[in-house]
């Protein structure tokens, strides 16, 4: 992850640590990646916290890849599963797993 | 060690295995102070004070107790600042497998690239876990049987640290052996214990029990270590078995870490029927867990 400043993030940055706003609730979750409206709202957003340290924020060090990323960590996942995949209860896991791998990059 | 030679017995590998595992505690890395604690362990009436007190003395010992116990994969709800704090909170028998584990894994990052990322994420999904199978339900409050029995979160966490250490003595003591285990492993796609057995006699789930028992931990540790790949064998800690089985199982199901298998075989059917695992049994843990692998480059 590394540290950079607000107005130097760009849309497809994705957040390495969770916003938490002035009232102590998470106001953006690690994972997210930002679009437009997420950094307008970043921006005008009050905030105190871990992820938020006076002017920066913590983005994921390779956001640009993140594409391909998702698409390594599947076919990783596929292969795993490889020798098992005629079982019912073991694809199952296997959704299981490829959903928390897609939230994990801010898709459901 | 050579194979190709005559075959050694049982007898004489376990002899060698036994005496590396004893070498282990001169490793430079793991302080000389362990073997302190654990003699002040061994001894009935220990007490808790004096092993806060040694645990104290050592500086990177204690630095490294409390980075491990103050970071998101122990979870424990406030800061802990000192040793003797965390001691009476956790115990010292937890205290001392984050010791042994974390000394021994320092000297493995090399030998074997992923197994700590593996262990510390099985020790923290084990410890999942165990919470809420004793607290009846999962974070979001869905309820859970309590008919599988209680496991001990703490104790949990160290057995997962714990599991696969024999994999460490392997590693270092039969370097060569060790290398073409992996190698065999990858390329038959059979359980790393039936080759660990082919080429060795023992295979890593033994060799961390007897390693574990070395140090005096207890039972409750050792003993799901000894099945962790055999949870119809045990007779005692049955819960605590499956947890372990399941927690490693998932662990490289997630692909988190790397412990010498790429291809996942079918989910334990012991496992299955003693935590009474169904697919939301799965979800609950898996999308609890999982976002936490990006907490992992914090003890690089
Ligand atoms: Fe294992
Ligand atoms: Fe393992």
């Amino acid at each position: 992850m590394k540290k950079i400043l607000i107005e130097n993030v760009k849309k497809g940055d994705v957040l390495a640590k969770d916003i938490i706003s002035g009232n102590n609730l998470t106001a953006l979750k690690k994972g997210v990646t930002l679009d437009e409206n997420i950094i307008k709202r970043i921006k005008r957003l009050t905030l105190i916290n871990s992820g938020f340290e006076g002017n920066y924020i913590f983005i994921e060090e390779n956001s640009a890849g993140n594409e391909k990323n998702i698409e390594k960590e599947l076919s990783l996942l596929a292969k795993r599963f490889e020798d098992i995949d005629g079982d019912g209860f073991m694809r199952g896991i296997k959704e299981i797993i490829k959903s928390a791998i897609l939230k994990n990059y801010g898709r459901n | 060690m050579n194979i190709q030679n005559k075959p050694k017995r049982r007898g004489d590998i376990l002899y060698e295995l036994v005496s590396s595992i004893k070498r282990i505690k001169d490793i430079p890395t793991l302080p000389k102070i362990l073997s302190k604690i654990s003699e002040e362990m061994g001894n009935d009436d220990y007490s808790i004070k004096d092993i806060g007190e040694l645990m104290s003395l050592d500086i990177s010992f204690s630095s490294r107790i409390l980075r491990m116990v103050n970071s998101p994969f122990y979870g424990f709800p406030q800061r802990i600042y000192s040793i003797k704090h965390a001691i009476v909170l956790l115990g010292a028998n937890v205290l001392k497998s984050i010791v042994i584990s974390t000394s021994v894994f320092t000297i493995m990052k090399e030998a074997m690239e992923g197994l700590w990322e593996h262990s510390l994420f099985c020790a923290f999904t084990a410890k999942y876990i165990a919470a809420m199978l004793l607290n009846g339900s999962d974070k979001k409050g869905n309820k859970m049987s309590k008919e599988n029995g209680i496991a001990d979160a703490d104790m949990m966490f160290s057995a997962g640290l714990m599991h696969d250490i024999g994999k460490v003595i392997t590693a270092i003591a039969f370097r060569d052996d060790f290398k073409k285990i992996m190698i065999i492993a990858e390329e038959d796609k059979r359980p790393l214990t039936d080759i660990e057995h082919d080429i060795l006699n023992i295979s890593h789930d033994q060799l961390g029990y007897m390693l574990a028992k070395e140090w005096n931990l207890p039972s409750s540790i050792y003993l799901p270590i000894k099945y962790h790949h055999n949870v119809n064998l045990a007779s005692e800690f049955k819960t605590e078995t499956a947890i372990l089985n399941l927690s490693d199982f998932l662990t490289r199901a997630m692909g988190i870490g790397y412990s010498g298998n790429t291809y996942i075989e079918k989910i334990n059917t012991d496992t299955v029927n003693i935590l009474n695992i169904d697919l939301n049994f799965i979800k609950n843990i898996v999308e609890e867990v999982y976002p936490f692998k990006n907490e992992l480059s914090i003890f690089d």
